[in-house]
């Protein structure tokens, strides 16, 4: 099924072969020629991101990063704060081990060893001084960690204690504030375990310039700088600080180039040497200088996004619009015959297996949330070009084809589809899609503009059509946009529904969270209740705002980001900190949890006791305060009246109202910046933890068990009338007042075979890009494999399921996890 | 005048299915209309024959409340070993138990709906429709027992410029067949046997006005798509020889394809909902593989052929 092109056009490189026959000549011996086979390069090289033989753990703790990091801060301890983070990332970018894989034309990797992970405990340390001895026992994302990096670690944490950006977000907010936001900002750990992400380089523009480009027009920058002007001290700190990461960017290629060359001293392989040879002199020259070939630009790529993961922990971060600013180094390649489309394939595949290198090491809650999620790294194709035609070239096509050949989860792959899409790339896609490893997710250009366009910030015409994928749901302007370091995923509408109907109280923790809004055994309507919502909500989101905030502030302070500020527009030009007003785009975005189960919820209260009268308010709470103990027929009412992904306007008119007051609410709040702060229903697997904090709810739901997966996808196997009825509920969403939305959907192989499945998958996306749709991804996999994987985990090593918005391995979930992915309804045809 | 009208309007129907993609070309919403002529023992849709509502229960959704057996006036319902169950000879379908069931562990086959509130119904794919050539499908149960009901359904259909398609088995008037046969734009028409007795005896029906009507599809209305559908049972039409019987009738009758559907035994456990015994019992499902000799013959005399839809 693969597609691989023939291992002889392979070795059509004359660079190679020329290469080969001078060191032969030189050496004056005839060394042994191996030609490396496409095929044996591609598979040797993938079968290293997994594991050698099944375990429970993903890989293993690497302490290099923390304790290069922590000596560049001791050693510098009198120097600001900006100083003291580009000497970290100087410290870790010339001492942090490297490696090159067997056989890989592609070099930079963001661990010091194959399957590791490195930590930042400058971010938060008390979660992994609390979690040490259960990182290789916990429920999700298992770690080993050897005694002597435990030992190491405890050290480095213990340093780091009372210094940390968690610890500055919570003197910024007080110790009680501090404690509520842990629950109902419920994922407020994960914004304190990662750092600042969710950016897309100016990939085009960096390309023309190289980290010597930079550095020149940072130099220009600080001859201009006044220093009698106080203001400008700020501006030639941060200018300083830009130019040791940049400087240290330069020195990590060479690194490598020195690396390449020691390897092909010992290399016996004539073949090999000549290719480690040739790394080496990529090496030399990128990232430091323009880039002047196909090569070069993935060469390019992967040293910037590999420093940008060392950098900062990053839950998510784009690669931009692929095909768009690579294709015109792969057509002058192709065209001046330097390169085939074969060893485009070859190249383009050895790129995207480095992106699987990258993991994400956070607390256990955190890894429950969003587990065996390593870090997003999403990949954007298609879309539209600046002209607003359609973007998708050659390319495009080849990057599709790697995908179906490589079926690896990173990097994440999302297609800009618009209503001119032609059906030949549309196909390929839904080809791609229905081969089962997840990608790509589909992303709606006319919905994102729209959504854009809404904000109050100024959006170029331009801007908009350049949009690309960031994170799991969101987008962002690439070389534009300031991203998140305050990312939030707040309990949301299920938790202020309880609050309701409890006066403000979580029934579960038996605590006051929320406002007083009355006994609701008295509401007489069905508007009371919304009232009461209402009110629960926005006393909710407000400790959004306020964790946000002190996010932001604390990362301003405690974290600067020079080398990210590389990178996005106009942080140079204004001798400012991405994070403290540099870049020109500046909104905040987050998500709440459980949206489509709050709705399934209120339409519950509004047809079981307000329209049909069958129950009392009263004998409602009861019910729910028993956990519905006793009142199975009861909870029977609830289970059957209306459900959101059903196209049916009585439950999907509700959920927009939620969602509307829930966007708006956060909408009515402004940054320091003036940016609005955006909600988002991005939320992959939070729908686990947040329900086990949920006492028993109006859908018939029981205390404790998960809410909605997925964002705004319909509450697991509510959705019995097929996909089209679920693309018409999520459409009536309104996706202008929000940053984005996801909507996962699973189908059987049986369900989209053949000519007919493949145009019926296509009319899908086809009607869910006029409807006004945001966004959506499939799951094609069936019933069988999933309960085989449960029972045979050895088996389905490679198995890629879509957990919520990302891909990953589904042995590597946790058991409600793989549930969960089972219980979801399948999409079968009716027989 | 109302009155006439108003006697036919409503229509039995136990499903309307979204994102049908193998009744007939692009997206389309099935509509299952209840009752049905012939009694085919391989049925896949045994719920389907009655012309009146009837009940399934369902024991895996069952609670164990009660409210069946304290309503059921025919004492027809009792625990058995601590399961309810239905006597089905008490039965006289009063539908009670179904409708004071909280969990629909005893559902309703079978729903009036007039032909303006299918069409609302029908319009909610719409767009899908449109962007793949699709349309509605009338199925069964043979759609046909309820004719006027349809026929008003398909008019206004077409109306509203919806493709319509009609999985019909034919067995009715050729008058009515003519009538209806204007407003549908493929039909999708079931053959189970050629040979009369054959056919009675599976069936219960003879074949005569299926293969008469048959024959007018292309005669009354050129317009009118026909692709022939056969389900391909073990040991009652599967052989190579009914292959070429086939060929034949495709030739006589102008179709535009030949649908093999291999026989798949999911109607077993519905007969068993239902208190009825499934006369396969035991038969095991065909293959792809156990119709492609079928499928040769058919492609080899330049047949369209498709297996499956």
């Amino acid at each position: 099924m693969g597609v691989s092109p023939s291992s002889k056009e392979g070795i059509t490189s004359k660079y190679l072969l020329e290469a080969v026959t001078v060191t032969k000549m030189a050496k004056g011996e005839s060394s042994m020629t191996n030609v490396i086979s496409f095929e044996d390069r591609i598979a040797g090289l993938r079968s290293g991101y997994f594991p050698p033989s099944y375990t429970p753990c993903i890989g293993d703790i690497s302490v290099e990063r923390a304790r290069l990091v922590t000596e560049a801060y001791k050693a510098n301890d009198g120097l600001p704060i900006e100083i003291k983070r580009a000497k970290g990332l100087e410290a870790t970018l010339n001492n942090i081990s490297i490696y090159i894989s067997d056989n890989d034309l592609i070099v930079g990797n963001v661990v010091s060893r194959p399957r590791s992970v490195e930590v930042f405990p400058d971010i938060a340390c008390d979660w992994i001084i609390e979690e040490i001895d259960t990182l290789s026992t916990r429920e999700a994302d298992k770690w080993e960690i050897s005694d002597a990096d435990k030992g190491e670690l405890l050290e480095i944490c213990k340093w780091w204690q009372g210094k940390t950006m968690e610890d500055r977000v919570r003197f910024l907010v007080g110790e009680e504030e501090f404690g509520l936001l842990n629950k109902v900002v419920f994922q407020s750990t994960t914004g304190q375990s990662t750092g600042h992400n969710m950016i897309i380089p100016d990939y085009a523009s960096f390309f023309k310039k190289g980290f010597n480009g930079i550095i020149a027009d940072v130099e220009e920058k600080l001859k201009e700088c006044d220093p009698t002007d106080g203001n400008n001290l700020d501006k030639i700190t941060f200018y300083k600080a830009v130019l040791i990461v940049a400087k240290a960017a330069i020195q990590y290629g060479h690194r490598y180039a020195e690396l390449a060359r020691e390897k092909a001293k010992n290399e016996t392989n004539a073949w090999r040497k000549a290719e480690l040879l040739q790394i080496a002199e990529t090496c030399d020259h990128i990232p430091g200088n323009p880039v002047r070939n196909f090569r070069d630009a993935l060469q390019m790529v992967t040293f910037v996004h590999t420093v940008q993961c060392l950098d900062s922990a990053a839950l998510a971060n784009g690669i931009g619009k692929f095909d768009s600013y690579m294709y015109s180094y792969y057509k002058k390649d192709i065209e001046n015959g330097t390169l085939t489309k074969a060893e485009a394939q070859e190249l383009l595949e050895c790129f995207l297996l480095h992106f699987n290198d990258s993991k994400l090491f956070w607390p256990a809650l955190c890894a429950l949330y969003s587990a065996a999620l390593y870090g997003t790294h999403v990949l954007t194709l298609g879309g539209v070009n600046e002209q607003g035609l359609d973007a998708s070239n050659e390319l495009s096509f080849l990057v599709l084809d790697c995908y179906k050949h490589l079926k690896m989860a990173q990097p994440e792959l999302t297609v800009h589809m618009h209503k001119d899409t032609p059906d030949e790339f549309l196909k390929s896609v839904c080809e791609l899609l229905r081969m089962g490893t997840g990608h790509p997710k589909i992303g709606m250009v006319e919905t994102l503009e729209k959504m854009k366009a809404s904000e109050p910030q100024p959006f170029t015409p331009v801007d908009l059509r350049n949009l690309a994928w960031v994170g799991c749901g969101e987008n962002c302007v690439p070389g534009k946009d300031r991203g998140g370091p305050d990312w939030t995923w707040s309990t949301g509408g299920c938790i202020a529904l309880e609050m309701a109907l409890n006066n403000g109280v979580n029934r579960t923790y038996g605590e006051k969270w929320g406002v007083e809004t009355g006994d609701a055994s008295k509401f007489n309507s069905f508007e009371e209740v919304m009232d009461a919502w209402e009110k629960q909500t926005a006393s909710m989101l407000r400790h959004v705002v306020i964790w946000r905030s002190a996010t932001l502030r604390a990362h301003q302070q405690l974290l600067p980001a020079p080398y990210r500020s590389i990178f996005v527009y106009d942080c140079i030009g204004r001798g400012k900190d991405i994070l403290s007003g540099g870049a020109l785009y500046k909104g905040q975005s987050g998500a709440t949890i459980g949206t489509t189960t709050t709705a399934d919820a209120l339409a519950g209260i509004k047809k079981v006791v307000f329209d049909d009268k069958k129950c009392t308010m009263k004998e409602l709470l009861d019910a729910l305060a028993t956990n519905w103990e006793g009142k199975e027929a009861l909870r029977q009412l609830f289970v059957n009246a209306p459900k959101f992904g059903n196209d049916d306007d009585y439950v999907d008119l509700i959920a927009r109202r939620v969602s509307s007051f829930q966007d708006n609410t956060l909408r009515s709040f402004t940054n320091e910046f003036s940016g609005v702060f955006r909600n988002t229903y991005v939320h992959p697997t939070s729908g686990i933890p947040v329900g086990r904090m949920v006492g028993a709810t109006p859908d018939g739901r029981f205390a404790g068990e998960p809410l909605n997966e997925g964002g705004i996808s319909p509450h697991q196997g509510r959705d019995v009338k097929g996909p089209t009825a679920v693309i018409k509920s999520v459409s009536k969403i309104d996706w202008t007042t929000n940053a984005g939305g996801i909507l996962n959907m699973k189908f059987s192989p049986s369900a989209v075979a053949g000519e007919e499945g493949l145009q019926g998958l296509m009319t899908l996306l086809k009607a869910y890009n006029r409807l006004g749709g945001y966004h959506v991804q499939f799951n094609v996999i069936n019933l069988e494999t999933l309960m085989d994987a449960r029972k045979h985990p050895e088996k389905y090593q490679n198995l890629i399921v879509r957990v919520g918005s990302y891909c990953s391995y589904f042995t590597h979930l946790s058991e409600v996890m793989q549930d969960n992915i089972i219980e979801r309804t399948q999409h079968e045809l009716v027989l | 005048m109302m009155g006439a009208m108003e006697r036919h309007v409503q229509g039995l129907v136990f499903n309307i299915q979204r994102f049908c993609i193998h009744d007939g070309p692009g997206v389309r919403t099935t509509v299952y209309i209840k009752g049905c002529s012939l009694r085919c023992n391989w049925c896949s849709n045994p719920e389907s024959w009655n012309t009146f509502p009837e009940i399934m229960p369902f024991d895996k959704k069952c609670i164990k409340c009660g409210a069946c057996i304290q309503v059921c006036p025919n004492n027809a319902i009792s625990w058995v070993n601590g399961a309810r169950t239905i006597k089905w000879e008490e039965c006289n379908q009063c539908l009670r138990c179904s409708e004071v069931c909280p969990a629909k562990a005893i559902e309703q086959i079978g729903f009036n709906i007039s032909p303006h509130e299918l069409l609302q119904e029908i319009e909610k794919d719409r767009i899908f429709y449109d962007l793949s050539e699709g349309g509605v499908t009338f199925s069964g149960g043979e759609p046909l027992v309820q004719w006027e009901f349809v026929l008003n359904a398909l008019k206004l259909c077409k109306q509203h410029g919806i493709h319509t398609a009609l999985d019909t088995t034919g067995n009715i008037r050729p008058d009515i067949f003519v009538q209806v046969l204007e407003f549908v734009d493929l039909m999708l028409y079931d053959v189970k046997h050629l040979n009369p007795q054959l056919h009675i005896e599976r069936t219960g029906v003879d074949n005569q006005l299926i293969l008469e009507n048959l024959n007018n599809v292309k005669k009354v209305n050129p317009h009118t798509k026909l692709w022939i559908r056969v389900p391909v049972i073990p040991g009652f039409n599967d052989s190579p020889e009914y292959a070429i019987d086939l060929v034949n009738l495709a030739a006589n009758t102008d179709a535009d394809k030949i649908s093999l559907m291999p026989y798949h035994s999911l109607g077993d456990h519905k007969f068993e909902r239902l208190g009825r015994t499934y006369p396969l019992k035991g038969i095991p499902a065909l293959q792809k593989v156990d119709v492609e000799e079928q499928q040769k013959i058919l492609v080899n005399a330049g047949l369209s052929v498709s297996i499956g839809s």
